[in-house]
């Protein structure tokens, strides 16, 4: 079932209203891009890959299939995209680069903001099967259901990602002293 | 003490909300007997809220409007494509169209000098013809031929109007920052294209556009010029945070 609106939206913008896909836009470019910098650390490359997002769905809108639910399709298209962007990097060698902010030591890690960043730095270092399982619940609120239709696999399997995904975070975490 | 991997599941399962009625009154008669449970549970509760507490960020307050630009160009060049689509699907037309080319394109490589005596080492089969070789870049107004070794090829800048087009003709093997800064002036960022490549990035500030580019693109900016008054548009290229190459592009006016 789609979000309350999404489906009319989606039938203005196969008409050629752009409007439309404005709504869609305002709508969904929030959790898109949370999605990506969560996969990525980077607001410059979550902001390309949103851009990306975008305009693949709305090149591709005339074979959206409405069975599947709007978020689920555009979601996905948003972590494939990201995982694309993780593999050209690896092919650049650019994975040893900074990370976009430093978090210091967590014993004096008072602020949200700095919790933040020590989750997002333990985040990076598991797998990104666990860690798209990992953003799918925990940042865009996704069910076993919803996660396991966006990544194609069985919803058995989503929770023995998410399961794993958790001890290994929990480990990093332990390593950062946050938790 | 190790735990039953059922129960293990159903701890998971009651944080995530996913739990029936019956499963945890089961979970909940486990925990009241089982002290390891009851650890795991608070530690996994502890270790959700953790990441959960997070919040969400702000999109970039231009992404909206960066996004609604690419699908209007978009849509543009689709419904060219549409309707040039439409007129050679005519057999006779499109027969036509591809003598026109073929002409064309003979006309192209007998009128060319392209035949470079002193290619660059290493992106003469990039640049391909956007660019000649020249040692040192030459500037004047309104065109900017770069050909350092980390980035070859051509801006122009052209009005329509009040609309400023810069055209970007380049080529480079590593990522290149490009700035194109016209703050204090009566100008602003009105739109971008690309043509047969996604990717160039496009970041739009007050007075200034950043772009980032790899590889051969073909791309343009559109800036809204007020008045179509004197404007000056001052580019700085970077690879990585060197400075590789500075230099501006000037409208004299309305032509």
């Amino acid at each position: 079932m789609n979000k309350p609106g999404d489906s009319a939206l989606i039938r203005k913008c196969k008409n050629g209203d752009q409007r439309a896909f404005e709504a869609l836009i305002i709508k969904y470019q929030k959790p898109v891009f949370n999605a990506a910098y969560r996969m990525l650390h980077s607001s410059e490359d979550a902001r390309d890959v949103t851009q990306t997002v975008f305009l693949k769905a709305f090149e591709n809108l005339d074979r959206y299939d409405p069975n599947f639910r709007f978020f689920s399709w555009i979601y996905r298209i948003a972590l494939n995209e990201s995982i694309d962007c993780l593999k050209k990097q690896k092919r650049l060698g650019s994975l040893d680069r900074e990370p976009e902010s430093d978090t210091g030591n967590a014993e004096d890690a008072a602020s949200a903001e700095q919790k933040s960043d020590i989750v997002q730095m333990a985040l990076m270092t598991i797998k990104q099967e666990y860690r798209s399982v990992i953003v799918l619940k925990h940042f865009l609120d996704c069910s076993y259901g919803e996660i396991s239709e966006i990544l194609g696999i069985p919803e058995k399997k989503v929770k023995s990602r998410l399961y794993t995904g958790r001890q290994l975070l929990k480990d990093a975490l332990k390593k950062s002293r946050l938790h | 003490m190790s735990i039953d991997q059922k129960y293990i599941e159903l701890i998971h399962a009651d944080i995530d909300g996913e739990l029936s009625d019956a499963q945890c009154s089961e979970l909940n008669d486990f925990l009241e007997k089982n002290e390891a449970g009851r650890t795991l549970r608070d530690e996994l509760s502890s270790l959700c809220q953790t990441i959960s507490s997070s919040a969400p960020l702000d999109p970039p307050p231009h992404l909206k409007h960066v996004l609604l630009e690419s699908i209007k160009q978009e849509h543009a060049r689709t419904s060219l494509a549409d309707r040039l689509m439409a007129i050679f699907s005519v057999p006779t037309l499109r027969y036509a169209g591809a003598f026109a080319a073929g002409v064309l394109l003979t006309l192209a490589f007998i009128g060319s000098d392209q035949a470079s005596q002193h290619a660059f080492d290493d992106l003469t089969g990039l640049v391909g013809t956007i660019s000649e070789n020249v040692p040192e870049p030459i500037f004047d107004d309104g065109s900017m031929n770069l050909t350092i070794k980390e980035i070859a090829g051509i801006v122009n800048l052209s009005n329509a109007g009040p609309i400023l087009v810069l055209d970007f003709d380049l080529a480079s093997h590593d990522p290149v920052r490009i700035v194109a800064d016209f703050s204090d002036q009566d100008v602003w960022f009105n739109g971008f294209a690309q043509l047969e490549s996604d990717g160039t990035s496009v970041l739009a500030e007050t007075g200034q556009v950043t772009l980032y580019t790899e590889g051969r693109r073909r791309f343009a900016m559109f800036l809204h010029n007020t008045g179509s008054n004197e404007a000056t548009i001052n580019l700085t290229f970077y690879a990585g945070e060197a400075l590789i190459h500075e230099g501006e592009l000037r409208f004299t006016g309305q032509k």
